[in-house]
């Protein structure tokens, strides 16, 4: 039997679509706020937070809490490492639609 | 792993990569305020020459009025433009120098070095007339070049400039002050606007 690519080979991390989403803003704009992200992937506040947590704890993003005109601001970075997986990731897509065309 | 679900997740990485774009660091305040610079910058040219059109005798009579009123413009605008910017990022949070920034300004600056070099060219050639419509054209392919990493705003306003250019080019030198006041005057605020209105501020 020829070997497949196995789909659990996916970075399990990045493979959930709000993460994916968060990945690919952060890939672009490498700064967003909080709010913008919830606004461009149409997510709610906890969605959003535990995606982002999760992230943040694998080093792929960073968040920084501070404070602009009294309102408390949360702004997310990508990091080199997250960077990195995130190109593996898309070669690993691009690899899996190859074999199976 | 599906074909079908993988080109899924790609066009929806396409749709946010798309649509991030929607937040700009870009001040439109910025625009509108260079715009009226600019606009001051061709009224006070046109007291100082006392003419709406140029000739050659009449610019080399100001010509010294004429290089420190646009060097004060020039160095007004790009404060205006850094100051807003930074601002702007302040309130959003975000980084005001980033590699997409960066990407910008150097996508920008060949063109306008180009525009300067021009300039002295022409000076140096007595061909002052043309001044405006350099200007124009290079500073808008300058815009046009740096729209490719910002949004479609940018790019409109770029070709834009380009497009304008050609009158004072070839059609109409001698109105080149007019068509600054359209250009860098005009355009830019309403390019200004139409920014502050769709990516608030």
């Amino acid at each position: 039997m020829k070997k497949e690519e196995n789909p659990l080979d996916l970075n399990k991390v990045i493979h959930e679509r709000i993460r994916l989403g968060i990945m690919s803003a952060l890939s672009t704009r490498e700064t967003m706020t909080f709010t913008e992200l919830r606004e461009l992937l149409n997510t709610t506040d906890g969605n959003l937070s535990v995606h982002a947590r999760l992230l943040e704890e694998n080093g792929y993003i960073k968040s920084d809490k501070k404070f602009v005109e009294r309102k408390p601001l949360t702004v997310f970075r990508i990091t080199a490492p997250g960077k990195r997986e995130f190109m593996d990731y898309l070669a690993k897509l691009k690899g899996i639609i190859r074999q199976s065309s | 792993m599906e074909r079908e679900e993988i080109i899924r997740n790609i066009d929806y990485i396409k749709e946010i990569v798309e649509s991030s774009n929607r937040y700009t660091n870009l001040s439109g305040l910025a625009g509108i305020f260079c715009g009226l610079l600019a606009l001051v910058g061709c009224a006070a040219s046109y007291f100082l020459l006392g003419s709406f059109s140029l000739t050659p005798d009449l610019i080399q009579a100001k010509l010294s009025a004429l290089g420190i009123l646009w060097l004060i413009v020039f160095t007004g605008a790009l404060s205006v433009q850094i100051g807003l910017t930074i601002r702007k990022a302040h309130i959003t949070g975000i980084q005001p120098w980033t590699k997409l920034s960066r990407q910008i300004i150097f996508a920008l600056l060949p063109s306008l070095l180009a525009g300067a070099i021009l300039t002295i060219y022409l000076f140096k050639y007595n061909q002052f007339v043309f001044i405006p419509g350099i200007w124009i054209l290079l500073y808008g392919v300058g815009i046009a070049a740096s729209g490719m990493f910002s949004i479609l705003a940018v790019r409109l306003l770029g070709w834009a400039f380009i497009i304008t250019s050609l009158i004072p080019l070839f059609v109409r030198p001698e109105y080149g002050l007019i068509f600054m006041a359209l250009t860098f005057g005009l355009y830019h605020i309403i390019y200004g606007l139409a920014v502050a209105i769709k990516y608030r501020g």
